[in-house]
This record gives C-alpha cells, structure tokens and sequence, in this order.
C-alpha cells in the first residue's frame, strides 16, 4: 500500500500506462541512440569540467542525483545519445555510457495522458496539501516523486527538458530519469549501477549561465548552430574506439 | 557531540540545501561520492559515528534531511534519543519530520518485526513494537501535555496521522491503527480528519471500506 490511499480505477490505469521494456517509447528512442559493442543503447550524461577527470579511465560510475526538486525525484538523469547536445547545458563534458533496459518498467511522462495519470495521483496524496501550499515543495515533490516511482516499481521516467538553452534544447527532446534500487525496493543513492563503462567522449565548446533560476541557461559563445548531423553515430564509435569527440561550431 | 559532522556542517549544507542551488548541490555530492570512491575510511568516518541529542544542532534541517538518508544505506537507526531531539526541534518543519518518519518505518530492523497483516487487531500505543514511534504516539495522544490544549493535541495527532497515511508501509499503517483506537478526549475529531482525507482520495465505495477497515475506523460514527 505504500504511497497512500489511491482509487483503484486510477491505480490500475497508472500500471497500464508503465511500459515493460522492450514495449514502449524507450524503445524508439534508444533504437535511435546508438549502442556499444555488446548492442547495447547509449546515453550521455554532461557534467562540469571539475569532474571529466573521473571518467578518462574505466572505474567511474555515474552518480545518482538526489538534489531536492529534480523534475522526477532521485535518481540518475541522462540524456539517450538519440538527443546528443540536449543536455549539454549543464557541462562541457560529455560522459557516455552504455545501459541494458530489458524488462525495465518505463513511465512515459512525456504523454500528456500520463502526466495527468500522474498528477491524479499526486492530488490524492494525504501530503499533497503541504507540497502544494507550504515554502517546502521541493522536499514534498521529490518525495512525492520517489514514492510514485517506488510505488509502481518505476525503473525509468521519460520526460520533456525542463530546462532549455536555445540551439541545444529541443522541446521534443526526451531526457531519462533513471531509478537504482535498494534490495527493499526503496531508492538508493551514491553511485548508479544501471549504467555501464561511463566514459569521457565529449568535449564541448561552450559555456552557459543560469538565467531564470536555471530554468533557462543562456550560451555564451553562441558557436554551435543546430546540430551537426550524424552526431549520435560519432559519438557512438568514438565511444567504441575510446576516442573523443570536440564539439564545435 | 559528534565533532567530525560539526566540522563538515557547512559541506553537508551545501549538499543538501536547495538554497544553494542546483550546481552547488551537484557539485558538493559529486565530490563526497569521489572522497569516499578514493577513500572508503572517508565512509565510515562520515557515517558510522552514534548521534546524541546534542548533535542535532550540527547541522542544518536541510543537511540533516540529505545526511541522514544517505547514511542509512551503510549504518543503523541513530538512537532514539537523537530521533527523538531532532523530530522536536523540527516542530516547524514538517518536511523533516516526514523524512524521520519514512527512515524509522523504513529501516530493515523495524520493518522484520511486521510481517503484512492486514487485519491484525491494533497494537495498544504502551505496547507498540517500535520504542521511538511508541512515544511520539503517546505524546501525541498524552492526556498530559503541559500547555496543550486538546485542538492543539488534535493538530499534532493528526500532523502525525497524514504522515502515516502518507507511507501506509505496513508498520506506518499498523502505527496509525494504534492512534487511532487509543482512547483521548480528541479521538472523535482525530478520526474524522483522517476519514477525510480518505473522502479526498476519491476512493471506490469498497476500497474505502478497505481502508476503514484496515484502520480500525470502520462504522464509525461520523
């Protein structure tokens, strides 16, 4: 019963909307995303410069981010290498990695069904009243997400960038939120296991500033106009070739 | 009191407080992960001291919020005696509370003790198995607590109640069926609160059912 009372209309409509994977969206976008030797999917990840370090050598792991008020809760949250400079705005570095999502259960929430699936949800949450009407929403929303993504045993959410800069960002692009679990079914934290062999092969050129809160991350050299074609399948051999990949105007 | 965290305050802060802004956030978390990866004494130096009452001011609500969960991946419960001090101190800060709460019913000892029973009679509070969650029951339904009035006991029984409600884990709901049937002067409001919240829910008539059930409150007057 873990996440309050919910009716059981809307429960078992949440649970029809979780696609096993390789049902689903996730499909779509990691047939698109490249993969590694052994066939599997892609991601990237941009961290700031400071850590590039950590992933030049095999041995680093991806860390799972428990930052209070992330769009879907704790967890990892990466970009699939389908969208390879969407995420670049929050770092010069792009870390690779590969992930294997068989039988991964997947929360679409880019489909405005099932965001309202969630937000059903939500309102039905003894808490809900504090999350919406306290200064503490970013504590109640990150538990309220945990506990949804807890509740339903949600290995990944897929959703829309809630953070753009304009010739890097697209609306349409698809960012993952990634769960690592406990053995109790909980969330854990610290380092993600999901992701294997995370590696350095981006190097960006560009630099951002927060504007709105972060909402919005203004680029400061402005070089890069639209996306350079054919991005996702370089950076995908570079991965496989231990290479690097400088992206420039 | 425990120096190691006092010294570290300012860095937990700034791993847990969203005051500080995401990148601070990030970046603060991304190094301890790489200080304990490099140096696993760095873990249990962090995370493996006892905690005193007397602790509680080390740290920020905010830090204590981050700390305490990421500790408990590797060390037991705090003591009571902390839990207790922090979840007082943090009277106004229900965000905190509820943390304490989902850690307590959480941890692997507590959970072993309750086995899923969805129809066991409820524990009375004095012989409930979990000696911290016992006593904020007690005092929430205390017919003693000096300067209280019962609308105010009221509010705290029922701040309580929604957390428990909020987890409904099986050691959340076998607590709240015990504050609900204890006995007090505001045990008629308290139920009505939470049958309320129940009516917010929007449940089908037999799950509603269910669930008064499951919580001791089924035929109730209202």
């Amino acid at each position: 019963m873990i996440g309050g009372p919910v009716p059981a209309r809307l429960d078992a409509a949440i649970h029809a909307a979780i696609d096993t994977f390789p049902a689903g969206s996730l499909q779509v976008v990691a047939s698109k995303s490249g993969t590694d030797p052994n066939g599997l999917p892609l991601v990237i990840k941009y961290v700031p410069t400071q850590w590039g370090a950590s992933y030049l050598s095999a041995g680093g792991q991806l860390k799972i981010s428990t930052t209070p008020g992330f769009t879907w809760g704790t967890g990892t949250y990466v970009a699939p290498l389908a969208f390879p400079l969407s995420s670049m705005i929050f770092g010069r570095i792009g870390v690779v990695a590969a992930f294997d999502p068989t039988a991964w259960r997947v929360f679409d929430a880019t489909l405005p069904t099932n965001q309202a699936l969630y937000l059903a949800w939500l309102q039905r949450q003894p808490i809900y009243r504090l999350a919406a009407m306290t200064a503490h929403s970013a504590y109640y929303n990150q538990f309220l997400r945990d506990e949804f993504r807890i509740r339903y045993h949600i290995d990944s959410v897929l959703f829309r960038p809630d953070q753009h800069s304009a010739g890097y960002t697209s609306s349409s692009d698809v960012w993952m939120a990634v769960t690592d679990w406990r053995p109790d079914g909980t969330i854990t934290t610290g380092d993600s296991a999901r992701f294997v062999d995370p590696r350095l092969t981006v190097l960006a050129e560009e630099e951002f500033e927060d504007q709105l809160y972060g909402v919005y991350r203004r680029p400061l050299l402005q070089l890069t106009t639209g996306r350079p074609p054919g991005l996702t399948a370089q950076i995908a051999a570079a991965y496989a070739a231990r290479k690097i990949v400088r992206v420039s105007a | 009191m425990n120096g190691i965290l006092a010294i570290a305050a300012e860095f937990l802060d700034r791993v847990g407080n969203p005051a500080h802004g995401v990148k601070a956030n990030e970046a603060y978390a991304q190094r301890l992960a790489q200080l304990v990866q490099s140096d696993r004494d760095t873990l249990g130096i962090l995370a493996g001291p006892a905690l005193e009452p007397d602790d509680v001011d080390n740290l920020s609500m905010d830090a204590w919020i981050w700390y305490l969960d990421w500790r408990s991946a590797t060390a037991p419960l705090p003591d009571d005696a902390f839990l207790h001090a922090l979840y007082q101190r943090a009277a106004t800060e229900p965000a905190v509370r509820l943390h304490l709460l989902r850690l307590v019913v959480g941890a692997p000892a507590v959970r072993e003790q309750f086995p899923s029973q969805p129809f066991r009679p409820a524990w009375p509070v004095g012989e409930f198995p979990v000696p911290w969650l016992r006593r904020l029951i007690q005092l929430a339904v205390s017919r003693d607590i000096a300067g209280q009035d019962v609308p105010a006991r009221i509010d705290g029984a029922l701040e309580l109640a929604t957390y428990l409600l909020q987890l409904s884990d099986e050691v959340s709901l076998q607590a709240l069926q015990s504050l609900l049937a204890e006995p007090w002067p505001g045990r008629s409001q308290l139920v009505t609160s939470v049958r309320d919240m129940l009516t917010v829910a929007d449940l089908e008539e037999d799950l509603m059912r269910a669930w008064q059930d499951r919580l001791g409150i089924l035929g109730e007057q209202r």
